[in-house]
């Protein structure tokens, strides 16, 4: 009687902790993470070549699904994110940053900020996004992210209500170098960190 | 000691069971339950829904691009297949299908000056025969999704008067 007992908690048990394990792999859980066969990281910018095709393994899906769901294949479109500057610290709204990059190889780019609950943050500057269209010299081309805006007419990406954040960077129509060799052919945007709201004890 | 392994027998077979269970279901359910949010949102089923520029305060789904125009199909071919049709865009545009468990099953490009329309019919696997111009899905629900490049509002005005008359409705069969 008490094996059958034990028997039947274990079940529930298991049940349990193989659900948490399967969302915690997944990378669903608050502190991100999960597993992936296709990962790519360029300078800190991180993508997955299998997003959007029926290759992805069960992992990348539960994980795309929550974060990038409607995402297209890669070779329409691919995803790039970060949420560390270059020295590795957390992007955060209380830090002001620079993002600096040259040319892509791909048809159209843009740079979008998310919150950390993959939102457009919870403000009304309209300046969540750069893109080649209205960075100006595609060439070399930078954009102040601060919670305010710039005091001279800088590129702006507003972090205000953004709490900790990351940053986006799609390629749109990539050239095949990209997708073959994207450490060697990806031009990857730098992100240093200007200075920080000073906090009071 | 013989005692404990039944129960930790049952404790592995359940958790191997439940992981891979909750894995496989996953995709599935966050996916209708972005299609119940945009059917709440007043999405039709098999009829285009142009987007509002994207913005914090209009945000449906995650990740949303505020550079790109979105028109968004609730397909439901249970009955018979769906017919799409959608006018080219000078910037960059595409049209793609994603079936209930998010697979982006088909993407084609829109970008081009001559107008169009570009068409094509959306069949279910195992009823319909495959045909040029017809994509065959697994199951009768998913979304077709139009982006349009359109960074600033006049083009997102330009693109939405485009997206207009992109039509997505159930074919005779």
């Amino acid at each position: 009687m008490r094996t059958a007992v034990f028997t039947v908690v274990a079940l529930i048990a298991g049940a349990g902790a193989g659900a948490l394990s399967a969302v915690a792999m997944a990378g669903l859980l608050p502190m991100g993470g999960g597993a992936s066969d296709f990962e790519v990281d360029v300078d800190g910018w991180r993508s997955d070549w299998s997003i959007g095709d029926r290759a992805a393994n069960l992992y990348v899906r539960a994980r795309i699904a929550r974060h990038g769901l409607l995402a297209l294949r890669k070779t329409e479109a691919v995803y790039f994110t970060r949420s560390r500057d270059n020295a590795g610290r957390p992007l955060v709204e209380s830090c002001d940053y620079r993002i600096s990059g040259g040319r892509q190889d791909a048809v159209w780019w843009s740079v979008t900020l998310y919150d950390g609950e993959s939102r457009l943050p919870m403000n009304t500057d309209e300046a969540l996004s750069v893109d080649q269209t209205r960075v100006g010299d595609v060439q070399s081309w930078s954009a102040i992210i601060s919670a305010r805006p710039p005091d001279d007419d800088a590129n702006w990406i507003s972090s205000r209500a953004a709490g900790r954040f990351d940053l986006t960077l799609r390629l749109y129509k990539p050239s095949g170098a990209v997708l073959d060799a994207p450490a060697a052919h990806l031009s990857p945007p730098r992100v240093t960190r200007l200075g920080c709201e000073e906090t009071s004890a | 000691m013989i005692r404990l392994l039944a129960p930790a027998a049952a404790f592995a077979a359940a958790a191997l069971a439940a992981h891979f269970a909750v894995l496989h279901a996953l995709p599935g359910l966050i996916m209708t339950r972005a299609m119940q949010r945009l059917e709440a949102s007043g999405a039709p089923a098999n009829g285009f829904t142009v987007a509002p520029r994207m913005t914090p305060q209009t945000q449906t789904v995650v990740r949303p691009s505020p550079d790109l125009a979105y028109s968004i199909c609730l397909f439901d071919i249970s009955d018979s297949p769906a017919m799409i049709a959608a006018d080219l865009w000078p910037d960059y545009a595409s049209l793609s299908i994603y079936d209930a468990r998010t697979d982006n099953v088909a993407v084609v490009s829109l970008s081009g000056d001559d107008g169009g329309p570009y068409t094509m019919e959306i069949g279910l696997a195992g009823r319909d025969a495959p045909t040029p111009g017809r994509v065959l899905v697994d199951k009768p629900r998913g979304v077709a999704l139009i982006r349009r490049l359109a960074p600033t509002a006049e083009a997102h005005l330009r693109a939405s008067a485009v997206a207009a008359r992109d039509s997505c409705e159930a074919s005779a069969r």
